[in-house]
């Protein structure tokens, strides 16, 4: 088994990232537009 | 989108690779390839006349299979006089030894053992975004 593991060592590799990658999909906290301010309140 | 859903998209896109990897590019062949020329050398060296070897090709499989006229000592060896079933057994990435007189076992092919494989390590992957991506509690002080 090691040595399939060795073999497909780029493989491997590509399926981690995209894990790492859905990873961050899935679990980043989604960041607030930024022109949701209320309409009231003073411009900067 | 809900994030089983993410998963399972990112899981898809992950086996399909490895599906590519291994079918149309032609790396399981290859793997294979190898492993029949090393075991192929094994049997010449143990120089049995009329024996041949060749991976296990429908489906692909580590399995190497053995053909030809041999008795039990020449397959099994004797104490510490290794039969060609050690000695092919031995190789690094063979999974298995069977002979075709013999009855055929189940072994696992090729495919599925790479797609398990990506699939663990799709699994690391996004083990590792959770440990560098998850939402932290943002600190005040």
């Amino acid at each position: 088994m090691l040595n399939l593991v060795q073999n497909n060592l780029v493989l491997l590799s590509i399926a981690m990232l995209i894990g790492i990658a859905v990873g961050r999909w899935m679990f980043a906290r989604r960041r607030a537009a930024p022109d949701q301010r209320p309409k009231d309140s003073p411009k900067p | 989108m809900s994030p089983v859903v993410k998963f399972l998209i990112g899981l898809v896109v992950a086996l399909a690779a490895g599906w590519v990897s291994h079918g149309p590019l032609g790396r399981g062949a290859a793997y294979l390839d190898g492993l029949e020329a090393r075991a192929g050398s094994m049997v010449r060296y143990a120089a049995i006349p009329g024996v041949a070897v060749h991976m296990k090709r429908d489906p692909l499989s580590r399995t190497a299979i053995l053909s030809g006229p041999a008795n039990d000592f020449q397959r099994q060896g004797i104490g510490s006089m290794i039969g060609l079933n050690g000695r092919i057994g031995s190789i690094p990435g063979v999974a298995g030894v069977q002979w075709t007189d013999e009855a055929q076992r189940f072994a696992m092919p090729l495919l599925a053992e790479t797609l398990l494989l990506v699939a663990f390590a799709y699994l690391v992957g996004v083990g590792l975004g959770w440990v560098f991506f998850r939402p932290r509690r943002e600190s005040f002080l």
